[in-house]
């Protein structure tokens, strides 16, 4: 059995490849996961969220509201202004970088991930 | 690999299938001149979506291809290229290697080398145009942070185990400690992130090379408590770590937050350790997408260095991707885990299908439903209780319970439904390569997509569908020449479609070809011996030869329908679909192929009757009518057949039991007790059975009788009653043909499907 460590996770991507794999990994990491299938529903999710989750993990690409816009709508919410939010994505590129960092984001990784990068990105912003 | 990966990889395949047909659905819209921003960004993201659940499994293959694809498709999205009819059909060709490369990926099915490549050359021009370098072969290789990268979720992974490298600290001992410090701005607390983070990066690192680190914070900045603003940040921090750690992994700690906080990085004492190699990211492979440099802060105060042997070690999230990413994928030990995923793959084919996905709404009918029944349930079980007996009220509440049941079948049935889509959009791509391989030009149109029938059925229409279509394609339409001379526009139409009919569901492909050649059929038939010389046959009897086994029209066998598979296998898997098939053709003027199936396999409303005796089950859907025996209405004609007239329609007159050779009763005809059934097959044939009495009627499961004894002409299957009684289903459109071949009552359209 895992022991779980009390922190929520949020995951927001329109593949359920991969938040089956972010479920596993994270769960197996002893985090509570919630999940979004896309922006609207990632913001739908974390309102609805009790108790609010520690980080976000979301996808770029990602169908009715991606993860810039995703980002932002989170950032210009109140009670979210300091939430770690990490990007996770197949994309490297630094004009996309930097819009996610404009936009407020904590982190990013390149997918494909491994779970110990992951859970240590996880741990370093919910420490 | 655990039980966990199979179950996403299945996930995975899934959505790829799901995915591929988002991306039909978005080429065909662009090839039907719609090029909206939501049509182009969708065929991306599916692309996209495929190559990122493919590097997640390792499936190298399928990300290389799917990165080139991408690639090609982003021009489109950014406008540099324009989706021109021939820029999609290159499209098209990339989906279909594409899903042939899942397919790979799934089951192991080889892919033609070249015809990837032939793909791939083609994006690449594209590509190239998009970019101004018109031929240029950009991205030959999968930029390195595509590079597959097994996941693994066993608990620490070889790139991470940091007791091997203890060398390092020998090889560096005399080092200089590294002192970094660092002064956040408010801005990097507004992104969620925290100094704190960055003291954990730091010590991650230490700890990662066997130290610790030293943390001092510089208060001085400060302000009093009075004038303190909460939100704003007035701390730096400095760091001491252990001498072994080189600065890129610093740098790697703040490699995100370079723009938002200030960070020097120096080594205590000066001397840098010798003889590094340079740093992993000048070394990285030249990529389209360049690594995001650190900010001017930080490669200003110290020159990069790293020894790359201990890279791995040092561990912070980027640069381990980036390592991880570079390594090549044979000799690390995690490598296996693709093939291990391939091997599952084959190897769990066969369930490959066991898994739906549901509407909500459907699932949520279903459990009203059966808190329905609890209810229902207990009010029977206070009925038992109660001292009257309460007869009455115990048949209205069975009676009650009855609906339910049958709701409850409807709403599980309508979990198994699908629509046909899926087979459906399959086809599109059929007819493209048939197209290809003919040299003709064919728009398949498809209509009803959305029509549901049982997920079963929805798989196995595939094989007879691809075949047909392949068919009309070949023998169908005329050649582009032939076409125009027949006053014809050049390109072939063909039409599929699907809808509901009283109960089954009736497919159609529909082609404005040149109808079938009855003279050369017929001719054909004679010469392999199908039929007699001297035979004479109805057009539909003669359209109805293309089933014959090892029967072919093609003069010379193309390369395309001569493949062994013939249109007997095709009526043979419809039949075995408790399905039919009826042909018309107008010479001139195109073949309708009419395919009649069960909206399911499992029930079917039936009528109980008896005959000889024995209790059978005739399908209601085919039932017109029933009618008590009237001796003026029966006719015998010369042949000793009986016909029967109802209002005035002639129909062949089956005695039921004789028909089944149960015992020459009946032989002296209907007698005044008998009932007549009249029933109808697909293509509205009708005949009359005369049976001893109609029992009742109900919902039987269908039980296979070919798949236990073996195939019977005018029985479909057999089932299990109430009592606990095999009974028999009638196969009313075998009786039909049986019947109407031997009598000549019937208008000469009618027998059809059912000759061969």
């Amino acid at each position: 059995m895992v022991e779980k460590s009390g922190i929520r996770v949020l995951t927001v991507d329109d593949s359920r490849t991969m938040q089956g794999m972010l479920r596993k990994a994270l769960e197996g990491a002893g985090y509570d996961v919630i999940q979004g299938g896309d922006g609207v529903e990632g913001l739908e999710v974390l309102q609805a969220a009790d108790p609010t989750p520690n980080a976000i993990i979301t996808d770029i690409n990602m169908p009715r509201m991606d993860g810039f816009e995703f980002i932002e709508a989170v950032r210009a919410l109140d009670q979210y202004k300091h939430l770690p939010m990490i990007v996770l994505t197949t994309e490297s590129d630094p004009e996309k970088k930097a819009r996610a960092r404009a936009a407020g984001a904590t982190g990013w990784i390149v997918k494909p991930f491994s779970t110990d990068s992951l859970v240590a990105a996880i741990r370093r912003v919910t420490a | 690999m655990s039980g966990d990966m199979d179950d996403i990889l299945l996930v995975f395949f899934q959505e790829c299938e799901e995915q591929l047909q988002e991306l039909e659905r978005g080429l065909s819209a662009l090839s039907d001149g719609e090029s909206g921003k939501e049509t182009i960004n969708a065929v991306f993201r599916a692309v996209h979506s495929v190559k990122g659940g493919a590097a997640s499994f390792g499936l190298e293959n399928l990300v290389r291809f799917a990165h080139v694809f991408e690639s090609s498709l982003d021009g489109l999205r950014s406008g540099r290229v324009a989706p021109t009819p021939e820029i999609v059909k290159t499209f098209l060709k990339a989906m279909d290697v594409l899903s042939d490369l899942v397919a790979e990926a799934q089951d192991g099915a080889t892919v033609d080398a070249d015809r990837i490549e032939e793909s791939r050359t083609e994006l690449q021009t594209i590509i190239g145009e998009g970019s101004g370098n018109a031929g240029q072969k950009e991205e030959e290789t999968v930029p390195a942070d595509f590079a597959p990268v097994p996941v693994d979720f066993e608990p620490v992974m070889a790139d991470f185990d940091f007791g091997d490298f203890g060398f390092e600290e020998d090889a560096q001992a005399d080092a200089a400690s590294l002192v970094v410090t660092f002064s956040p701005h408010t801005a990097m607390y507004d992104r969620g992130d925290d100094a704190r983070n960055l003291l954990i990066g730091l010590s991650d690192v230490a700890v990662a090379h066997g130290g610790a680190s030293l943390v001092t914070c510089e208060t001085a900045g400060l302000p009093a408590l009075a004038g303190l603003e909460t939100e704003k940040s007035y701390l730096s921090w400095r760091v001491v770590l252990p001498a072994a750690v080189p600065e890129e992994s610093v740098h790697t700690v703040f490699d995100w937050v370079s723009d938002v906080c200030d960070v020097t990085i120096t080594r205590d004492g000066g001397s840098s350790p010798g003889g590094e190699e340079e740093l992993p990211e000048a070394q990285a492979t030249p990529t389209e997408e360049p690594e995001e440099t650190p900010a001017p802060v930080v490669t200003n105060a110290a020159p990069v260095q790293a020894p790359v042997a201990a890279s791995p070690a040092h561990a912070p999230i980027s640069v381990a991707e980036k390592i991880m990413a570079e390594l090549p994928p044979a000799p690390t030990p995690a490598a296996t885990a693709p093939i291990a995923v391939g091997n599952a793959a084959a190897t769990r084919r066969p369930v490959e299908q066991a898994t739906i996905r549901v509407d909500l709404h459907r699932v949520d009918d279903l459990m009203d439903l059966v808190g329905e029944l609890v209810i229902a349930q207990a009010a029977l079980e206070s009925i038992g209780q109660r001292e009257d007996g309460g007869q009455q009220e115990m048949i209205k509440r069975i009676a009650s319970m009855k609906t339910l049941t049958r709701d409850i079948q409807d709403a599980v049935m309508a979990v198994r439904a699908q629509p046909v889509r899926s087979v459906f959009q399959r086809m599109q791509r059929v007819v493209r390569e048939a197209c290809s391989m003919t040299n003709k030009d064919v728009v398949l149109t498809l209509e009803g997509e959305d029509t549901e029938v049982d997920r079963t059925l929805v798989e196995k229409l595939s094989d007879p569908l691809t075949h047909m279509l392949r068919n009309a394609v070949d023998h169908g339409i005329e050649s582009a020449e032939d076409r125009i001379a027949a006053g014809k526009p050049p390109a072939g139409q063909i039409l599929l479609s699907a809808g509901h009919r009283s109960g089954r569901i009736l497919i159609t492909i529909k082609d404005d070809g040149g109808g079938i050649n009855r003279e050369r059929v017929l001719a054909t038939a004679v010469k392999r011996g199908i039929i007699a010389p001297d035979a004479v046959l109805t057009d539909d009897e003669i359209n109805n030869l293309i089933f014959a086994p090892g029967f072919s029209t093609a003069s010379t066998v193309s390369n395309l329908s001569g493949r062994g598979v013939g249109m007997d296998v095709v009526k043979q898997a419809i039949l075995g679909l408790g399905g039919r098939v009826t042909i018309s053709s107008v010479e001139g003027q195109g073949t309708t192929f009419c395919l009649s199936l069960p909206l399911t396999l499992a029930v079917l409303d039936g009528m109980l009757i008896v005959a000889a005796g024995s209790t059978m089950v005739v399908p209601v859907s085919s039932v017109v009518e029933t009618m008590m025996v009237n001796h003026q209405d029966i006719y015998m004609l010369p042949d000793g057949a009986n016909v029967v007239s109802i209002r005035g329609a002639c129909m062949p007159l089956i005695p039921l039991a004789s028909e089944l050779g149960l015992g020459g009763y009946n032989a002296g005809g209907p007698s005044e007790e008998d009932v007549i059934l009249v029933v109808e097959n697909e293509s509205g044939a009708r005949a009359a059975l005369i049976v001893e009495d109609i029992r009742d009627q109900a919902q039987v499961v269908i039980k296979s009788i070919e798949k236990n004894y073996r195939q019977m002409s005018g029985v479909s299957a057999a089932t299990i009653l109430g009592d606990g009684s095999v009974s028999l289903i009638l196969d009313v459109p075998a009786l039909v043909a049986n019947a109407l071949g031997r009598i000549d009552t019937r208008p000469s359209d009618v027998r059809t499907g059912l000759a061969a």
